[in-house]
């Protein structure tokens, strides 16, 4: 991968779900090449070791705004909330305190695909919303999403037993390429946006090959 | 082997793990859209950045 010229200076950056399947990748990436990680966290959690953790909730618009105070940088990644009633107000307050903590810069990991108008499912939406309002809240901002399906839903619990027997059971055509990404890609993408000078306002993630079903469970 | 399976069904095999609401949630995503609506639009190729990590490398590294 290549990308713009970089500032190498270690940053403070405060992560989105840091302890999740897709924050966690990002925090490794992070603390391994010497940045100050901070954890947006609602409740005491286990954290990575040299991870600080941060107070803060995305449905208390001022405590984001405490939490954002004072970093160079923040990785969003949005929960999957199906409620109506939370999910775009969570976006809507992700921004505001952006804007109100002067947060230089930001990178937003979709995790999904990039929706460019609203469909009316909720968490879709919030996603839009953030993506679409985040260069005016925002110094430096870069969003990030996969092309398809992380490799990681692979060896999750409710796939893993039919892997280990030798079946791939999933929703896609078998005949379909798809490019299966792995989270240590995404990570990598999102810690190279967070020291660009001018990382892409968008990125696709895609993984190096377009496998069919046939060839994917060849690969495993 | 590879077998399709319906995004039902693949939310069943989520929902004991992750919970009712996100197991269709998620399973969603594979829903085909309703007859006449468009799908998903293609991403622009401009915007495509290709990571390096093939799946059978990924593979070798897990605990199965």
């Amino acid at each position: 991968m290549t990308s713009p010229a970089s500032n190498s200076s270690p940053l403070t950056v405060l992560v989105h779900g840091a302890t999740g399947a897709q924050g966690a990748p990002v925090v490794r990436r992070l603390l391994a090449e010497g940045h100050q990680v901070l954890a947006l966290v609602r409740r005491d959690s286990a954290l990575a070791e040299g991870v600080e953790p941060v107070r803060g909730d995305l449905d208390d618009p001022a405590s984001l705004a405490r939490a954002y105070t004072g970093v160079d940088a923040v990785v969003v990644q949005l929960p999957l909330v199906f409620d109506p009633s939370r999910a775009q107000a969570q976006a809507e307050a992700v921004l505001s305190a952006l804007r109100e903590a002067g947060v230089p810069r930001a990178v937003f990991n979709i995790g999904g695909p990039l929706v460019p108008v609203l469909v009316g499912v909720p968490y879709l939406d919030a996603r839009t919303v953030l993506a679409t309002g985040l260069p005016s809240a925002v110094g430096v901002a870069s969003v990030v999403g996969p092309a398809g399906p992380y490799v990681e839903n692979l060896s999750a619990a409710w796939s893993a037993p039919q892997v280990r027997d030798g079946t791939v059971a999933y929703p896609l055509p078998a005949g379909a390429p798809v490019p299966w990404l792995a989270l240590e890609d995404l990570a990598e993408a999102v810690a190279e946006a967070l020291v660009a000078e001018t990382p892409p306002a968008v990125q696709v993630l895609a993984g190096p090959e377009a496998l069919t079903g046939d060839q994917l469970a060849a690969a495993l | 082997m590879f077998r399709t399976v319906s995004h039902t069904d693949y939310g069943d095999s989520m929902v004991p793990h992750v919970g009712e609401e996100a197991g269709r949630g998620v399973a969603g995503f594979y829903a085909a859209p309703p007859p006449g609506a468009p799908g998903m639009p293609a991403p622009d190729p401009a915007l495509v950045r290709t990571g390096p990590t093939t799946v059978s490398a990924w593979a070798a590294r897990q605990r199965w």
